[in-house]
C-alpha cells in the first residue's frame, strides 16, 4: 500500500511538474513571439557603428530590400504595386521629421517610423517584430545610403508652448487655413477633404508619382500620426519629398498651434467603428430627397471601409476612396439609401478621365444559407443586383452581373437617384420600390438581414467599376415599424399578467383555507 | 488530499499565464518608443566639395565666346489652362521649354568650364543671387550660383507659392512663401549640381539652380550668345547644359589676351 501510494504521489508530482513546464514554456514562447519587451532605457545600448552596420545590413536584407531595393533606391521587387512608392534612401529625403525643412531626420525620427510604420502606406510597424537593437542598427544602415549623413548633422526644432485647443484657437486656425497667411485651402480644400484646386496637379517630385493632399477629416491616415503635436510638427517642418511645404518661417509657433488645433478639430483620431448591419428606419409618407431633411438626420449613420479590388482582372492595391457612410430609410413603398463618400476631384467624364461612380450590390436572390454571391460582382451561379450611379449622367440604373465584366443593364428600370458634390464629398440618394416583379432584383422583406456591399471608383485615378474600391458583404435590416398597436401590447401584457397572478394567488389562498378548515 | 492541491496549482498557473499574456498586451507601446541616442555618423558639417578650385589673380586672361544654337524640330509651347489665382497668373500659361530666336540662338543654356582648377576668384560672380516669382513664373528660368552662397527667393505675386527644390546632394528645401513672405533666403548650396526648383501650387512653374564651384559659368542670352572672361590661358572642356535638351561638351584652347570661340548646336 505504502509503495503504491508513493508511486501515486510521484506520478502526481511528475504530472504536476510537467504541467508547470508546459504552461511556463507556452507563456515564454507566447510572450517572446507576440509581446516583445517594449523599447526601454534607450541609452543603455550603444553599439559600435561597424557592428551596427553589420546587424543593420542583415535586418535590411531580411525585411526591407523587398520594397526599398538592395541599393536603397526604393525600387525593390515589391515596389511596383505601391502607392506611394517606397522611400528612396539615396537622397536623404524623409517626410516625417522633427528637423527644419531641408535638414536630414534625426535618428529618433527614423527609428520612430520604423517602429510605428506609416498609416495609409504599405510601410508596416516593425515594433514587436524587430528588437530595439535591430531598429537602431537598421537605421544606421539606411543612413549609409545617402552621403549627406556624413556631411550634415540634423537638429531637432522646438515648437514653443502648446496652445490648448479651444473655440477661439480653432477659429483662429481656420482663419489661417482659409486666408492669405497660409492658404492651406489651395490643396486641402474648403472642408479639408484634400480637394483644393491644386489637388489634381500634385506630383512627388523627382519620382513623378502622383501624390494626393491629405484628407484632413481622416487623421487616422496621416503619415506622421494623428495627434495635435504631430500635426503641429508637420506644419512647422513640411514633408520633404512631397509637396507639403514648411511653415516655420511663415507662421509663429502660436499660430502653428492654432492651425494644428483647427486641423485636429476636423476629424477623429481613429476611424469610425463599423457595425455588421445597417438598420433602415421606417418613415411615414415620402422619403426625403434632401440629405439635410430631418428624417435623414435622425436616422443612424454607418461607416464601411473599402479595400482595393485585387481579386479579378486589373488589380488595385491602393484605391482612391477609403470608405462610405450609409443611412437607410423606408416607407410602405420604397427603400431609400443615402451614401456619402469623399472624392478629391469631381469627374463627370468631360475631361480625359473616366467618370466617377458608385454601385450598391445585393444578391439577386436571397438564400436562407450564407451562400452569398462572390463579392466582386457575383459569380456564374449567383447573380448580383447592382445599383450603378454614374457621374456623367448623374443617374442611377439597375444592372445584373454574374462576375466582373458581365454587367448588363436591366430592361425594366425601377430606380431613381442623383448625387450632389460639395467640397470633395458626394452625397447620393437612391430610391427603389421594396418589391417589384423583376426576377433578378432584390426583394426587400421586413425583419430580415439582407446582404449589401458597396463599390466606388474615382475617375481621376482612372478607376472603373471593377478596378476601384470595394467592400465585403455587410447586412441591411429593415426594422419593423413601430405602430400604435406595438404600444398597446405592453400594457395589455401587464394587465393580463396581473390578472393571471391575482387569480393564481386567489386560488392558492383558497386551497390553503380549505386545508386549514 | 494531494489532488485538490495540484488542481489548485494548475488553476493558479493558468491564471498567471492568462494575466501575463493580457498584461503583455496591455503593455504594448501605443506611443512611439523613446529612441536611443546614437553617436552621429559624423559631426563633420563642412561642405564636402571645395572642388579643388583655387581663386588667383588672373593677368593676360583670354575670352571665350560663342553661340549656342538649336537646329532640331521647332518646339511648340505647351498651353496650360490656369484654374486658380487667375488675377495674378492670367487665364492660361504658355510653357516654352526650348526658347530660340529667329537664327536658332538658344536661350537659357548654361555654358560652363568643368575642368579648370584655378582662375578668377569665385566671389567675382557677385554676392547676391535672386530668383523671383512673377505672374506665376520664375525669373530667371535658370540661375547660376556659386557654392557657399544662399539664394534669395522673391515673391512678387502676393499669393501662396511654395519653393520646392529637389537636389541630390544638397539639402532639399520645401517652404511655403505666402503673401507675407516677399523675400526668403535659402541655405547656402555647398555642392555643385543642378537643382530643380518648382512650385506645387502652380504646376507649370519650373526653374533650375545651377550650383558651380568655379566662376566660369554663364547663362546664354536670348540670342544664344555667351562670353566667359578672364580665362587663364590653357585648354579646357566646355560643358553646355540645357534643362530640356541635355548636355554637350566641346574643347577650346585659350591664348593669352586672345578671344577664343566655341559654338555648340543642339539638334
Amino acid at each position: 500500500m505504502f509503495k503504491k501510494s508513493a508511486f501515486e504521489v510521484n506520478r502526481k508530482h511528475l504530472f504536476g511538474a510537467l504541467s508547470i513546464l508546459i504552461v511556463a514554456a507556452a507563456a515564454a514562447v507566447t510572450s517572446a513571439a507576440v509581446f516583445r519587451p517594449r523599447i526601454s532605457n534607450p541609452s543603455s545600448v550603444v553599439l559600435p557603428p561597424a557592428q551596427d552596420l553589420e546587424i543593420g545590413r542583415a535586418v535590411y536584407t531580411e525585411y526591407c530590400d523587398i520594397c526599398h531595393g538592395v541599393e536603397g533606391d526604393g525600387n525593390g521587387p515589391g515596389a511596383a504595386n505601391m502607392d506611394p512608392r517606397p522611400r528612396d534612401f539615396r537622397r536623404g529625403w524623409y517626410e516625417i521629421r522633427t528637423t527644419a525643412s531641408g535638414q536630414l531626420p534625426t535618428d529618433e525620427d527614423l527609428q520612430r517610423i520604423i517602429a510605428v510604420g506609416m498609416p495609409g502606406t504599405t510601410m508596416p510597424a516593425w515594433q514587436g517584430k524587430l528588437s530595439e537593437q535591430e531598429i537602431q542598427a537598421v537605421t544606421q544602415y539606411i543612413k549609409s545610403f545617402s552621403r549627406r549623413f556624413e556631411r550634415e548633422t540634423p537638429t531637432r526644432v522646438e515648437l514653443g508652448q502648446k496652445v490648448a485647443s479651444s473655440q477661439d484657437s480653432i477659429a483662429r486656425g481656420r482663419e489661417i487655413y482659409q486666408g492669405a497667411e497660409a492658404e492651406c485651402v489651395k490643396c486641402h480644400g474648403n472642408a479639408g477633404r484634400g480637394d483644393g484646386p491644386s489637388a489634381d496637379e500634385l506630383t512627388e517630385d523627382a519620382f513623378g508619382d502622383v501624390i494626393v493632399p491629405a484628407d484632413l477629416t481622416m487623421p487616422w491616415l496621416f503619415r506622421g500620426g494623428p495627434t495635435v503635436e504631430e500635426i503641429a510638427m508637420r506644419l512647422k517642418t513640411g514633408l520633404t519629398g512631397g509637396p507639403m511645404p514648411a511653415y516655420a518661417d511663415v507662421l509663429s509657433d502660436e499660430d502653428i498651434w492654432h492651425l494644428a488645433n483647427y486641423v485636429d478639430s476636423l476629424g477623429a483620431d481613429a476611424p469610425p467603428e463599423y457595425q455588421p448591419a445597417i438598420i433602415a428606419s421606417f418613415v411615414q409618407g415620402a422619403l426625403p430627397d434632401d440629405s439635410g431633411a430631418a428624417a435623414w438626420q435622425e436616422t443612424a449613420e454607418y461607416y464601411y471601409p473599402f479595400l482595393g479590388q485585387i481579386m479579378v482582372g486589373e488589380r488595385n492595391f491602393t484605391p482612391s476612396i477609403s470608405g462610405v457612410w450609409v443611412r437607410a430609410l423606408y416607407n410602405d413603398q420604397e427603400l431609400a439609401l443615402q451614401l456619402r463618400w469623399h472624392d478629391r476631384v469631381q469627374d463627370a467624364g468631360e475631361g480625359q478621365n473616366p467618370s466617377d461612380g458608385f454601385a450598391v450590390q445585393f444578391p439577386a436572390e436571397l438564400s436562407d444559407s450564407d451562400d452569398n454571391p462572390y463579392f466582386v460582382l457575383g459569380d456564374p451561379s449567383h447573380a448580383v443586383n447592382l445599383w450603378v450611379w454614374d457621374a456623367s449622367t448623374n443617374a442611377i440604373e439597375e444592372r445584373t452581373a454574374r462576375g466582373a465584366g458581365t454587367e448588363q443593364t436591366q430592361t425594366g428600370q425601377d430606380i431613381q437617384g442623383s448625387a450632389a458634390y460639395t467640397d470633395g464629398e458626394y452625397i447620393l440618394i437612391v430610391h427603389r420600390n421594396l418589391r417589384n416583379t423583376v426576377a433578378e432584383d432584390i426583394q426587400f422583406e421586413l425583419g430580415r438581414f439582407i446582404p449589401i456591399a458597396f463599390i466606388a471608383w474615382d475617375g481621376w485615378q482612372t478607376e472603373q467599376i471593377g478596378s476601384g474600391a470595394i467592400s465585403s458583404w455587410f447586412q441591411i435590416y429593415l426594422d419593423r415599424p413601430v405602430t400604435a398597436t406595438t404600444y398597446l401590447w405592453i400594457p395589455a401584457a401587464i394587465i393580463v399578467t396581473a390578472l393571471l397572478e391575482t387569480w393564481a394567488v386567489w386560488g392558492a389562498r383558497r386551497q390553503a383555507r380549505k386545508r386549514e378548515n | 488530499m494531494k489532488r485538490p492541491v495540484i488542481l489548485f496549482l494548475h488553476l493558479i498557473l493558468i491564471s498567471v499565464f492568462i494575466v501575463s499574456c493580457g498584461g503583455g498586451a496591455a503593455q504594448e507601446p501605443t506611443s512611439p518608443p523613446a529612441a536611443a541616442t546614437l553617436p552621429p555618423a559624423s559631426a563633420n558639417t563642412e561642405p564636402a566639395a571645395a572642388g579643388g578650385y583655387e581663386g588667383i589673380p588672373v593677368t593676360g586672361g583670354g575670352t571665350i565666346s560663342g553661340k549656342i544654337t538649336y537646329s532640331g524640330a521647332p518646339v511648340e509651347p505647351e498651353v496650360v489652362t490656369v484654374d486658380k489665382d487667375q488675377e495674378v497668373c492670367g487665364d492660361s500659361k504658355e510653357v516654352l521649354k526650348v526658347k530660340t530666336d529667329e537664327a536658332g540662338g538658344l536661350a537659357n543654356a548654361v555654358v560652363h568650364i568643368t575642368d579648370i582648377t584655378s582662375g578668377k576668384p569665385l566671389e567675382s560672380m557677385g554676392t547676391e543671387f535672386v530668383l523671383d516669382q512673377k505672374q506665376c513664373e520664375y525669373v530667371p528660368e535658370v540661375v547660376v550660383i556659386p557654392t557657399g552662397v544662399p539664394l534669395t527667393v522673391l515673391n512678387s505675386d502676393g499669393i501662396l507659392h511654395n519653393v520646392h527644390t529637389t537636389p541630390f546632394d544638397n539639402p532639399p528645401l520645401n517652404v511655403a512663401q505666402p503673401a507675407s513672405q516677399a523675400e526668403i533666403q535659402s541655405e547656402p548650396f555647398n555642392i555643385p549640381e543642378n537643382v530643380p526648383v518648382g512650385c506645387d501650387v502652380h504646376k507649370w512653374m519650373h526653374s533650375t539652380i545651377v550650383v558651380v564651384d568655379n566662376p566660369y559659368a554663364v547663362v546664354t542670352g536670348a540670342d544664344g550668345s555667351y562670353t566667359l572672361t578672364d580665362v587663364p590661358p590653357g585648354s579646357y572642356t566646355i560643358e553646355v547644359w540645357h534643362a530640356e535638351l541635355g548636355k554637350q561638351t566641346t574643347n577650346v584652347t585659350v591664348e593669352a589676351s586672345q578671344e577664343a570661340t566655341a559654338d555648340v548646336d543642339f539638334k
